[in-house]
């Protein structure tokens, strides 16, 4: 890989990365100024270790604001994801006992992963996301109305009228 | 030529009208009529005393014949004006023969064209109408489907009624008509019934906890930056939290771990969230607040009574008294309430005839080629037909506009460069090619060698960013394998069936007379650089054309055939299909076009097939340490030898060999058609990309415009396009990206600039509840027989199309209908539940009065007897 490649790789990432977080936060998880707001520069330092993006260090490990609840978001590495990895991140899942989970992967999910992620489905709630998906946060568009998740109260509300 | 005789036709018009005519205006009775309004337009009268002007057959000049005149009195190739239709002759006067054959062409013309609008035009209402005509206002301000599903929680956002809002914001007006007007609406018993329910105390109490808030995060800004502890900003969220819920008013808390911002739930400052508009006064919509609050400070008229002004302004201008504007809002809040739509509104209807209506008008012109190099969309009917009846995943004419930021505005042209397809054939200056026959490995053979010439190195690199080495790269790697699968191609002879029969005979022969004297140039170099592009561009020219007008004129059962092909079963038999489409003869005939639409199928097909291949032959020979030329000759059948002018790149040298019995192959048509598919760089699926002009003078935003659309390869251009403002045509691209709120935006956006074109305005609230019918079930649904299978009825399904398909679906499923629908009351005879057939009376019958025959005395068992409206009457 050309240094200019690589360049473009960790930018890529970078924007990856912060979309990410952006999203968390606005499904109403805890996060810290630094993290959402985190610089080229200082994603290259903490997360490029040897000038190459490490995306096991990317792991984030939010907390909801009113629930509690706990949320691993976790990138993987191979550009077509097997069964493995996603096993390792059930397992890191079930070690920091969270429930909800979310899984960016490069390009493509295998059956087998696809088939190791249903498993879970009921008792762990695992979301998949595309790194090209990510690249930009579609809730910015012009076009896209602001989105808020629904209280209980609200939706009983609603109900009700 | 047609941009200078117009300039030159409105200047002789603008001359002659109104300043010199014979008679001037008030004299003049034929001015008198149009100037009046009474009948007939400025067109009649300059078609009458100026000139006819250019005459225009499918938006451009008269075509000439076989012959290269436009008529016979006319010289070969005249490029007079006059020969391309030109009229300087005006109806006064008498114009000449040759003037009056063409007016009547293109009066003709114009005439065909109306009578095919209004049959595809109507066919769109009906579809329009179909679908639509169950919805209904409801009670609760909802816009509801006959089976009660929402479709808008507040009809058009507002829950106004289209009609009456029109004066509803002339506030002046209001204000001038003040007594009246609360006589009107204050009257005796009319504001009966009306509470004010606390409204505007609440809207004042969550107003100021919103202020609150903003000052709260403003503090807690503050606090950060000096570092205070986090007990003390956690206190000042919690106290903001506490006063909320003391008022029940729902508090938001966001931000950052570090900086919490505080918030009024969203919904808490929309007055109709909470307060029904037509039960509570002052629930009234945001935007009617805003300018109510700006009329009445503003206060133009003086009328009302503000701290600024006296009642000496007043005075000189109005008799009575000033207005409080306490009250003037009350009036205002009032009239608000009076302009809600009704209960039982058939909106839907409204909604298809507000689009159906305006869509007679538009000609049926998609011709609109506002010059090179810009944009050229679908316009008028088709354009609409795509986005309403077909929701087209594959539109016509797909575009994007990006906008840059404001870093990258002077790189406009670069990057344009950049996200353009470029091919090969776009840098090539020619090919020739030699063939003799050699002695080899003990065989005859024939050998070709291919020359391959290119744009200097500097015009290259300065005008597509191409370097040499990615050249090379791209020929050894995909136009090589791509050459190799042609030739194979053509000598197993596998020419494609139809396009020999339909188009090629004739053609084909033309082009390989062409061809022929290239490859037999042999040794001539020039002769065969010189005549490679000329054949195959005639060839193509005309074999084009009849597809393309046989695609416009059909192009209405293209549509609907190929969502059909989708919706059938694997299974989907010949048989059935026939019987499909004899019933569909009434709305939409011809049957070539679907033959068109599996040709298309069968073609797209092929070419998938090719680019799979093609990607295969790629990998595999890439192992270091051959050179160039060995790993080419290895990965190729007939590739012999390679050379390529690395210095320069300025020719490429190529050498193939055949077996002496060959069959002659057309080698500089193949090499043509493979260089046009040989792609050097390309964002998947834009095929152009070129700035954009602005279109007003003060926007001073720099665009580009794209045509295809991949709204995904744009994001990695985020940092240099504003990849938040990216606008695209492409009503399923934006589903598919941004989402369904997104789609619907764009449903609006893009049907409001149809019509926008032909400068017909029609009211939001139409187009919102069209574009919310279409994405209210989360994707995209179009108004035709795809979208009508999830309507709830069936007999509304049967009325529309294909009835013994909904028929034998709906028994195979065992549906019922619950005669909710319009369609299915009308099948039976009932009264449409619409309007004042939307409710029913309950009445309670007295004892005495109830009639003693038996048989209705078992319906009165109970006291209450259920009597329809009419009945009552």
């Amino acid at each position: 890989m050309s240094y200019e490649e690589n360049e473009r790789a960790i930018a890529r990432m970078w924007r990856v990365y912060k979309t990410c977080y952006e999203m968390v936060q606005d499904r109403g998880y805890v996060v810290s100024h630094s993290e959402v707001n985190i610089l080229l520069d200082e994603f290259r330092q903490s997360k490029c270790p040897n000038g190459q993006v490490n995306k096991k260090e990317m792991q984030i490990m939010v907390e909801h604001r009113s629930t509690g609840q706990g949320l691993l978001v976790s990138f993987l590495v191979d550009e077509s994801v097997g069964i493995k990895p996603i096993r390792q991140v059930i397992e890191d899942m079930m070690v920091h006992k969270v429930e909800r989970g979310i899984v960016v992967y490069p390009k493509t999910l295998t059956p087998g992963a696809n088939k190791g992620l249903a498993e879970v489905q009921g008792t762990l709630t695992v979301e998949t996301f595309t790194e090209a998906e990510l690249l930009v946060n579609i809730t910015k568009h012009v076009l896209v109305p602001k989105h808020e998740v629904m209280s209980d109260e609200e939706k009983k509300i609603l109900l009700d009228r | 030529m047609k941009s200078v005789t117009n300039k030159i036709t409105s200047s002789i018009i603008s001359t002659c009208i109104p300043d010199h005519l014979f008679k001037p205006f008030p004299a003049n009775n034929m001015q008198m009529m149009t100037v009046s309004g009474a009948k007939g337009s400025n067109v009649n009268v300059s078609q009458i005393s100026c000139l006819l002007g250019q005459q225009e057959l499918e938006g451009r000049r008269v075509p000439v014949m076989v012959s290269g005149k436009t008529l016979p009195s006319f010289r070969r190739f005249d490029q007079g004006a006059r020969a391309g239709g030109y009229i300087t002759g005006r109806f006064l006067t008498g114009v000449r023969p040759q003037e009056y054959f063409f007016h009547c062409m293109a009066g003709r013309e114009g005439l065909i064209d109306t009578a095919v609008k209004t049959s595809r035009s109507g066919y769109l209402q009906r579809c329009l109408i179909k679908h639509l005509e169950g919805l209904r206002v409801h009670y609760d301000h909802t816009v509801r489907d006959v089976d009660g599903s929402v479709v808008q929680f507040h009809y058009g956002e507002d829950s106004l009624d289209v009609v009456k809002q029109k004066v509803l914001t002339k506030f002046d007006f209001c204000a001038q008509n003040y007594e009246a007007l609360v006589g009107r609406y204050f009257g005796q018993g009319v504001a009966e019934g009306v509470e004010e329910g606390g409204v505007r105390k609440r809207m004042r109490r969550v107003g100021k906890l919103v202020k609150e808030a903003e000052e709260r995060n403003e503090r807690l800004r503050g606090m950060e930056e000096r570092g205070e502890s986090e007990d003390a900003r956690e206190e000042v969220v919690r106290e903001f939290v506490e006063s909320c819920e003391r008022q029940g008013v729902r508090a938001v808390v966001r931000g950052t771990r570090e900086v919490k911002t505080l918030e009024v739930g969203g919904e808490e400052r929309v007055r109709a969230a909470r307060f029904a508009p037509g039960r509570y006064l002052g629930s009234v919509s945001e935007r009617f607040v805003e300018e109510l609050d700006e009329y009445t400070k503003q206060n133009p008229s003086d009328i009302i009574s503000t701290p600024s002004t006296t009642s000496s302004d007043f005075k000189k201008k109005h008799a009575g008294d000033l207005i409080k504007e306490k009250d003037f809002k009350a009036l205002m809040e009032m009239k608000y309430m009076q302009s809600l739509v009704e209960p039982g509104e058939a909106v839907g209807l409204l909604a298809a005839q507000s689009i159906g209506e305006p869509s007679t008008q538009m000609t049926l012109n998609t011709f609109h080629f506002a010059g090179f190099g810009a944009k050229n969309v679908t316009l008028g009917i088709p354009r609409l037909r795509e986005i309403i009846m077909t929701a087209s995943g594959s539109i016509k004419t797909p575009m994007m506009r990006l906008p840059l930021l404001p870093a990258a505005q002077t790189r406009q042209n670069t990057l344009c460069k950049q996200i353009s397809r470029l091919t090969l054939s776009q840098i090539m200056e020619g090919v020739t090619v030699r063939e003799k026959l050699i002695f080899a490995d003990g065989a005859r053979k024939k050998e070709l060698v291919l020359r391959l010439k290119f744009w200097r190195k500097k015009d290259v690199e300065r005008e597509h960013n191409v370097s040499v080495e990615d050249l090379e790269w791209v020929i050894e790697k995909r136009f090589v394998s791509a050459l190799e699968k042609a030739i194979t191609r053509e000598i197993r002879g596998r020419v494609r069936k139809g396009e020999m029969d339909e188009v090629g005979v004739a053609l084909g022969n033309f082009e390989r007379v062409g061809e022929g004297v290239a490859e037999e140039g042999g040794e001539g170099e020039e002769s065969g650089a010189g005549k490679e592009e000329k054949p195959s561009r005639k060839g193509k020219g005309p074999a084009k054309k009849p597809r393309e007008v046989a695609e416009d004129v059909n192009d209405d059962d293209d549509d609907v055939l190929g969502s059909e092909d989708e919706g059938d079963d694997g299974d989907a038999t010949a048989e059935k299909k026939a019987g499909n489409r004899t019933q569909r003869v009434g709305y939409d005939a011809a049957d070539e076009e679907d033959e068109e639409v599996l040709k298309g199928a069968e073609r797209k097909e092929e070419d998938g097939e090719e680019e799979g291949a093609a990607g295969e032959g790629d990998s595999g020979k890439d192992s270091d340490g051959r050179t160039r030329e060995e790993r080419i000759q290895e990965g190729s059948k007939y590739c012999v030898g390679y050379d390529f002018d690395r210095r320069a790149g300025r020719w490429c040298e190529l050498k193939l060999q055949f077996a002496a019995d060959t069959k002659k192959l057309l080698m500089v048509a193949i090499i043509e058609d493979v260089c046009r598919d040989v792609v050097l760089h390309e964002v998947k699926g834009i095929s152009r990309c070129y700035p954009l002009p602005n279109e007003s003078e003060n926007d001073t935003s720099v665009n580009i415009g794209t045509d295809g659309v991949n709204l995904r390869g744009m994001w990695d251009y985020a940092s240099l396009i504003d990849v938040n403002n990216i606008y695209t045509n492409d009503i399923a691209a934006i589903l598919r990206t941004y989402g369904v709120e997104a789609a619907r935006a764009g449903i609006m956006q893009e049907i409001a600039g149809v019509f926008g074109v032909y400068g017909i305005n029609v009211d939001t609230r139409h187009l919102s509840l069209i574009a919310d019918y279409m994405t209210f079930e989360g994707g995209y649904k179009p108004f035709n027989r795809m979208g009508m299978g999830s309507n709830p009825s069936p007999f509304a399904q049967m009325s529309f199309e294909t009835t013994t398909g909904f028929l034998t679906n709906a028994t195979l499923n065992g549906d019922f209908d619950p005669l909710e629908s319009p369609s299915a009351r009308i099948v039976l005879g009932k009264p449409v539940k619409g309007g004042t057939g939307s409710f029913e009376v309950f009445q309670k019958i007295d004892r005495k009065l109830r009639p003693r025959r038996r048989g209705v005395n078992a319906i009165g068992a109970n006291d209450i007897m259920r009597q329809e409206v009419v009945e009552a009457y």
